[in-house]
């Protein structure tokens, strides 16, 4: 799901930066974002409710930041930022409330995915994302938003503050490894 | 075929995820419905613990980080070929160290973590200053040194 803003970019950050105007321009950032920042975030921590709660956290967190945002970067880039430290934050507070180890892959966020009633996968489904929820926390990132997203690597680069090359190497390490867990078993 | 080839033909690509009907319509309407007052920048004054210090903390990472790679290229010898594919273990390999001691220091120290530990341990910038012996200026906090500063007292 790679993703084009059909927005005015520049005009839509001087408008969220006047007082007079950010109410309506949130709107418009909302309607533009919210969904692939949901995907994004969904895909981290699996559970609907989860990410419920932390989209709601993202956008929050972005309204009473707008003045941080000097409009160098994409605002889907800011964004996507605010969702990945959101989601990985909510995760090691799982772990912790959990008691797993920080080290443990995050599996376990998919134990109890038949009680969720907004995931409608198969067999298939759940083995590809077991694969992909053993993989170390960076090489899932650039895994989501490649394989599932197929988003440029200059993008996820902006995103992640990772070089292209380093991107590269870590989807085609994620890709070998879950093609192991999967096609070889 | 390429591996990701089989992966998408046997799997596909979408993770099976669904969302109730009309979900982002009502999505977009409660945040927009919960968004609290228009946000004034914040006075470095009124900034908390960790956007005080932040600067410096990048600062002293941007050191260490240059301080490392000059100890790597210092103890570099040519006689020695130094294999990149396990980034960790070169460096490991230049400083003349066991693997195992150089592992913690690429523990990635995710700024996100050191906010909510700073936050959790420190409610006043004087706390702060006097635990570590620092005098953190006012006016260096309000450099801003990334796009998703934010304070989380405030949400």
């Amino acid at each position: 799901m790679a993703y084009t803003p059909p927005i005015d970019e520049k005009a839509l950050v001087k408008q969220l930066q006047d007082p007079r105007t950010a109410s309506q321009a949130f709107d418009t950032l909302l309607k533009t974002y919210s969904q692939p920042v949901y995907w994004q975030v969904r895909k981290m921590v699996v559970n609907h409710d989860d990410a419920n709660d932390l989209v709601q956290n993202v956008f929050l967190k972005a309204w009473n930041n707008l003045h941080n945002f000097r409009g160098d970067a994409k605002l889907s880039t800011w964004l996507f930022k605010i969702a990945i430290n959101e989601s990985i934050n909510f995760i090691n507070k799982e772990k912790q409330r959990l008691s797993i180890s920080d080290d443990a892959d995050e599996s376990f966020l998919l134990n109890n995915i038949e009680a969720d009633s907004y995931f409608d996968g198969d067999d298939l489904h759940k083995d590809l994302l077991k694969a992909v929820a053993a993989l170390p926390e960076k090489q899932k990132l650039v895994f989501n938003m490649r394989y599932f997203d197929d988003m440029k690597y200059e993008e996820i680069s902006d995103i992640l503050g990772t070089s292209v090359g380093a991107l590269k190497a870590s989807y085609h390490h994620a890709v070998k490894k879950v093609s192991e867990a999967l096609l070889q078993s | 075929m390429r591996q990701e080839d089989q992966l998408k033909e046997k799997y596909g690509t979408d993770p099976g995820f669904r969302v109730p009907d009309g979900y982002f319509d009502d999505l977009n309407a409660r945040i927009a419905a919960s968004l609290p007052a228009y946000p004034e920048a914040p006075k470095a004054t009124d900034m908390s613990v960790w956007q005080r210090i932040k600067p410096y903390v990048y600062m002293a990472a941007m050191f260490a980080g240059i301080w490392l790679m000059m100890q790597v290229f210092h103890n570099v010898t040519s006689s020695e070929s130094l294999s990149l594919d396990n980034p960790p273990a070169a460096i490991a390999q230049a400083l003349e160290f066991d693997q195992e001691e150089i592992y913690p220091y690429f523990t990635i120290a995710n700024d996100y973590e050191l906010e909510e530990e700073v936050s959790a341990n420190y409610d006043s910038i004087e706390e702060f200053e006097q635990d570590f012996g620092y005098n953190l200026k006012p006016e260096f906090a309000t450099i801003e040194v990334d796009d998703v500063s934010h304070n989380p007292a405030s949400v």
